[in-house]
């Protein structure tokens, strides 16, 4: 049933378009406080560096999709 | 395969992901966001179909200032570091993929897109990625090195991070 409502707003996105269909918005993050904040600060202090392997494969990851790019980023 | 930049005259080629909010998201919100320049959303697409998108906009992961008590305990436990209080980030607002396209490392090769793009052409000073994620999609998000902000979450979505310090 939701399929078929997707068909109809690919064809006619405005007619469909009622605020309770809308999506969730997109929201700020939530500001930190207490335990979270402090825990989120420890973590800041303990982060290690990647591995170089780590690094490669996200390096490679992203030349893929910047292989598909039609614009510049 | 190609990626476009969401603008207004873009035709949606068929998309479904599996999860209502994200389809509708792409399909009726997103060019509202380009056109309030709140969110950028890109597109991957072939021939027939929306392979997987991801929508990104500026955020920033604060620390609340008047919480006096945790700030003595970080300043304490941390006396070496210079301590802010805002952090820039990247916030990835949605990212999709297409049921026919999942279990193919795209959601991944995307998050490592915007990690690579973020510290080697960092124009505007950014130093953590964050999502949102879905309940669903935690262990994929973790799995990718994100962790969560918060140590309780209620709601459908849980908040995490990159730390993009690690890459560089």
């Amino acid at each position: 049933m939701y399929f078929c409502s997707v068909k109809r707003m690919i064809r006619h996105p405005r007619k469909t378009l009622k605020i309770s269909d809308m999506a969730k918005p997109i929201e700020p993050t939530p500001v930190l406080k207490g335990d979270d904040a402090y825990e989120f600060v420890a973590e800041m202090e303990k982060q290690q560096k990647a591995s170089e392997e780590e690094k490669a494969r996200v390096a490679k990851g992203a030349s893929f999709i910047q292989s598909l790019l039609t614009f510049t980023f | 395969m190609k990626i476009v930049r969401l603008t207004q005259e873009h035709d949606f080629k068929p998309f479904d992901c599996g999860e209502g909010d994200l389809n509708e998201f792409l399909l009726q919100d997103s060019k509202q966001y380009a056109k309030g320049l709140l969110a950028v959303t890109y597109v991957i697409e072939d021939e027939e179909s929306t392979v997987a998108f991801f929508s990104l906009s500026n955020d920033r992961i604060s620390l609340l200032e008047s919480d006096k008590a945790t700030w003595r305990r970080i300043r304490a436990s941390f006396p070496h570091r210079k301590h802010r209080s805002d952090y820039p980030a990247v916030k990835i607002g949605r990212l999709g993929v297409n049921v026919n396209a999942q279990h193919k490392h795209i959601g991944t090769d995307i998050l490592d897109f915007v990690k690579q793009t973020f510290i080697t052409n960092n124009r505007t000073g950014c130093c953590f990625v964050t999502v949102d994620a879905l309940q669903s999609a935690v262990p994929f998000y973790e799995q990718n090195g994100f962790k969560p902000l918060r140590k309780e979450n209620e709601g459908e979505t849980v908040p995490m991070y990159y730390d993009l310090t690690q890459l560089l």
